[in-house]
């Protein structure tokens, strides 16, 4: 009995943690709109900054404190500075551009964090005066915690009368209803976001800083962090502080109950309490749909039309240079070709789906990263031939999708994204756990083409003709009725419904179709690397393919081809001069979206507007 | 019970009751639309129009009271020609509880013949005007599943034909967003015209356009409806409109139906120019 009370108080423990770093991100929601990726970052650097402080000032009595406070307004600065600098000039862009440049931040504080406290793990000073445990029903239970546990309701009930009493609070509430009222209102509202997400920043710095007596601190903290405050904030409804206390609570005690029965897929836990939430309730415990209505800019591409008549001459002139790359590339150039050919099609997939489909997705790498294991294990415990690989990767990758679309459709715009995210980490931690089979994040090794297709010559005209195939049915696909069907349900729901389109299934079935895809680019992927490993089901996977479709436009199926050319080429010309390759992929991701001020959107519907001119 | 069919009207509204957190929006509405008929469903705001016409289309499921719609309805010409023809008895009867469809979502509700058009207009945006059409009769005959062929050229003379009959043929190979919002209005009927609706909703078919443009719609709407033998139940506020093309005018005020009549009557009821008309002459 006493022993499930000290398990109790460590998911409290824990809970309150994840309570201060959600409520932050909670608020920020409420008034930006913007699901901010970051905040796991400022988190991590809330306790970077903190351990640096405790060295400088020391580490006893009012120093101690002394340091936790100062990183937390450190961070609000940098928060604050983020805002200004770049997010102040994206609120107007499409919610997932928002999404992709905080994601680049991400990236660039990583490398950055790495530069300046070094890869190793870093472990901070005690509390002081707060060492030690106290006996709880004759069980130790760490005082620290304790502590911590105090300090949560502390700051729940701060921020409650915060929002509540004072005038400030309250402006700050009305911008979450109605941010367009505040500004007529005469409520200046760019230096109010500004204090939002200082406010915000300095609560996840808070909630990094406090971490530094509890565990030790690492480069991977913003991941894991930014993994379980997104599954709070969407469980508790995004924007909702209430909603945030209530599900970090809920996500606090489950993963301290789940690690005793479950104590290898505690991830897995996670992401299912995520799941069943929204499939009862699709935007959260105290969320509402029609908060998610307010001014969402969505991806609506303009006009599709199908390629003028010399688009064919284009399309043969290119067919015939990359038949004939294997005469005069050489060998490296091959095997860059043949990664080009397969990251275009993955790319193009996501393209079908947030393109016509409309439906923005963070779990995509999911469909690759099944096809590609596969395919490997496949060959690893079944000896199948290379074709028999080749053609169950789509299959595996469309029940994926079927399995998991069902409860992502449910949802809408980012709590379905959200979904989609949480399915792809469901599937990657079991990969990274699950050693025995899947060989953890040693991957698994050694697979190789089968021997009529084991040069890299042949391996590459092998993928010419799959990816190939491949792009130009998804190509096809966007002008057939059910292309037209996808397309509808995007341009007008409540069209769509009026003339007897059930959006929800034509989604999942688009989901599905995109999930074959990118499961073939997987598979063949796996076999051109000749292993696999879990980061082929990761964030940064389903990234790449983003920043492919928006570097070569938005507009067009042949956007993620050009994309995935300078991208592919691009990264692999850097990383043989750096290792750096975060920071740089964060800064190409904020330039193509800062450079274009309104997201591709916006330059392709005044290019299409320029062309509509032009007809009439 | 069993009736003639040729009897029922096209729409029976019964005792609509529906009630937000405590207040009574709609307390109690009954009325009928026959096929061919335009009826117009009138009153200020907040009079419980909205909510009567969302309690029909699916939007909104009623407390109580019920629906019921009757595909095999006739024209008030058709049923008097059948009646003086003495042939209403040789005529097929049915269960009125086969005809209620009170609390079915939307998209059902579409699949039975009732089509619609929306306030706030709901067009395809990034596809042509006659794609729009296309999109509609794909979605129709069931054609959105196809992986194959291309979407453009499936039933382009039909969609034209529907085109034609709003006037819009000419415009066929615009872009939706370059539509001046007259034409979208008639884009949208095009729209549910292709659905070959027995029942068209409309709610507020006029708002947001100009006093020409305004009579121009209700007259297209008119001569459609005559045309093609469909009942057309409308919401509206321009009293144009309304006395002009409707047929029967339903006068809501705070929940209940005021009054019911024809222009004539509607326009020199006492009680309804004091709720909703004015005393003016022209006050709307």
């Amino acid at each position: 009995m006493s022993f499930l009370l000290i398990q109790f108080l460590t998911g409290l423990s824990s809970a309150a943690v994840l309570f201060l770093v959600a409520s932050g991100l909670a608020l920020i929601f409420g008034v930006t709109r913007i699901l901010n990726f970051t905040h796991g970052s400022l988190y991590m650097l809330g306790a970077f900054i903190a351990y640096t402080l405790t060295q400088r000032l020391g580490s006893d009595g009012f120093a101690f404190w002394e340091s936790l406070l100062l990183s937390a307004g450190a961070v609000g600065v940098i928060g604050a500075g983020i805002e200004i600098l770049v997010l102040r000039r994206i609120y107007a862009v499409p919610e997932l551009f928002q999404l992709l440049v905080t994601f680049a931040l991400v990236l660039i504080v990583q490398d950055v964090a790495l530069y300046i406290w070094g890869p190793e793990n870093l472990l901070g000073p005690q509390a002081p005066g707060l060492q030690g445990s106290i006996q709880i029903f004759g069980e130790p239970f760490p005082t620290y915690d304790l502590f911590l546990i105090g300090m949560a309701v502390l700051v729940c009930g701060g921020l409650s009368l915060f929002l509540n009493k004072t005038k400030l609070g309250i402006l700050i509430r009305a911008a979450t209803e109605d941010r367009e009222m505040i500004g007529c209102l005469g409520v200046n509202q760019k230096w109010l976001f500004t204090g939002v997400f200082a406010l915000g920043s300095a609560l996840a710095g808070l909630g990094g800083a406090l971490q530094l007596p509890r565990e030790s601190i690492s480069l991977s903290m913003d991941m894991s962090m930014i993994l379980e405050v997104f599954v709070v904030v969407v469980i508790g409804g995004l924007g909702s502080i209430r909603g945030a206390a209530w599900a970090a609570v809920i996500v606090g005690l489950t993963q301290a109950f789940g690690i005793l029965i479950f104590p290898q897929i505690t991830l897995v836990l996670l992401f299912l309490i995520m799941a069943v939430v929204l499939s009862i309730k699709p935007y959260g415990l105290f969320g509402s749909m029609e908060e998610m209505q307010i001014e969402k800019t969505t991806l609506a591409t303009g006009a599709m039309r199908r390629e003028p008549p010399f688009a064919k001459w284009a399309w043969m002139a290119l067919g015939l240079i990359l038949l004939s790359l294997p005469l005069w590339i050489g060998s490296y150039g091959l095997t860059l070709a043949s990664e080009i050919l397969i990251m275009a099609l993955f790319s193009a997939s996501l393209y079908f789906i947030m393109g016509p489909g409309g439906i923005g997705v963070f779990g995509h790498a999911l469909y690759f990263g099944l096809g590609a294991y596969t395919a490997a294990m496949g060959v690893k415990y079944l000896s199948v031939t290379m074709p028999l690989a080749l053609l169950a990767a789509p299959f595996v990758a469309i029940a994926g999708a079927l399995l998991f679309g069902w409860f992502c459709v449910r949802s809408q715009g980012i709590y379905l994204a959200m979904l989609t995210f949480a399915f792809a980490q469901m599937v990657w931690a079991v990969a990274f756990q699950w050693y025995d089979v899947t060989g953890g994040d040693n991957g698994l090794l050694g697979v190789w083409p089968d021997a009529w297709v084991n040069g890299k010559t042949a391996f590459y005209y092998l993928t010419l003709a799959l990816t190939g195939a491949g792009f130009f049915m998804l190509r096809h696909l966007v002008f057939t009725p059910f292309g037209y069907a996808l397309r509808g349900v995007r341009d007008n729901a409540k069209r769509a419904e009026a003339v007897g389109l059930n959006g929800p299934k034509i989604q999942y079935l688009g989901l599905a179709l995109a999930g074959a895809f990118a499961g073939l680019a997987g598979a063949l992927f796996a076999y051109s690397k000749g292993s696999v490993f879990p980061t082929s089901l990761d964030l940064n996977t389903t990234m790449r393919a983003y920043v492919m479709t928006i570097l070569g436009g938005i507009g067009s199926i042949t956007g993620p081809l050009t994309g995935s050319a300078l991208y592919t080429t691009l990264e692999s010309e850097i990383s043989r001069e750096t290792d750096m390759w975060r920071l740089f992929l964060g800064l190409i991701i904020l330039a193509i979206i800062l450079f274009f001020p309104r997201g591709m959107a916006g330059t392709l519907s005044a290019w299409s507007e320029r062309r509509k001119e032009q007809q009439t | 019970m069993s009736t003639p069919v040729a009897l029922q009207p096209l729409l029976s509204v019964d005792a609509l009751r529906k009630s937000f957190g405590g207040v009574e929006a709609v307390r109690g509405v009954s009325f009928d639309v026959r096929l061919g008929q335009l009826v117009a469903l009138i009153g200020t705001n907040g009079a419980g129009k909205t909510t009567t016409f969302n309690c029909i289309n699916g939007q909104l499921r009623p407390d109580s009271g019920k629906v019921f719609y009757n595909a095999g309805a006739l024209t008030t010409e058709e049923r008097m020609a059948l009646e003086q023809a003495g042939e209403i008895a040789k005529h097929p009867t049915q269960n009125r509880s086969d005809d209620n469809i009170t609390g079915r979502p939307p998209r059902r509700i579409t699949k039975l013949g009732i089509g619609r058009t929306f306030q706030i207009t709901a067009t395809f945006a990034s596809m042509t005007v006659l794609e729009n059409i296309q999109m509609v009769l794909i979605a129709q005959r069931k054609k959105w599943r196809r992986l194959w062929g291309v979407a453009g050229d499936l039933y382009r003379e039909e969609a034209f034909s529907h085109l034609e009959t709003v006037g819009l043929a000419a415009q066929g190979h615009r872009h939706v967003a370059t539509l001046a919002y007259g034409d979208l209005k008639r884009l949208e009927l095009a729209m549910a015209l292709a659905c070959q609706p027995k029942l068209l909703l409309m709610d507020e078919p006029t708002a947001g356009m100009g006093i020409g443009e305004r009579d121009d719609l209700m007259r297209l709407t008119h001569t459609i409806a005559r045309k093609k033998r469909i009942g057309v139940l409308f919401t509206e506020h321009d009293t144009d409109a309304i006395f002009n093309y409707a047929d029967w005018i339903i006068v809501m005020h705070r929940g209940e139906v005021l009054a019911k009549g024809t222009s004539d009557s509607i326009k020199n009821n006492v009680t309804v120019r004091e709720a909703y008309l004015g005393k003016g002459n022209d006050h709307a």
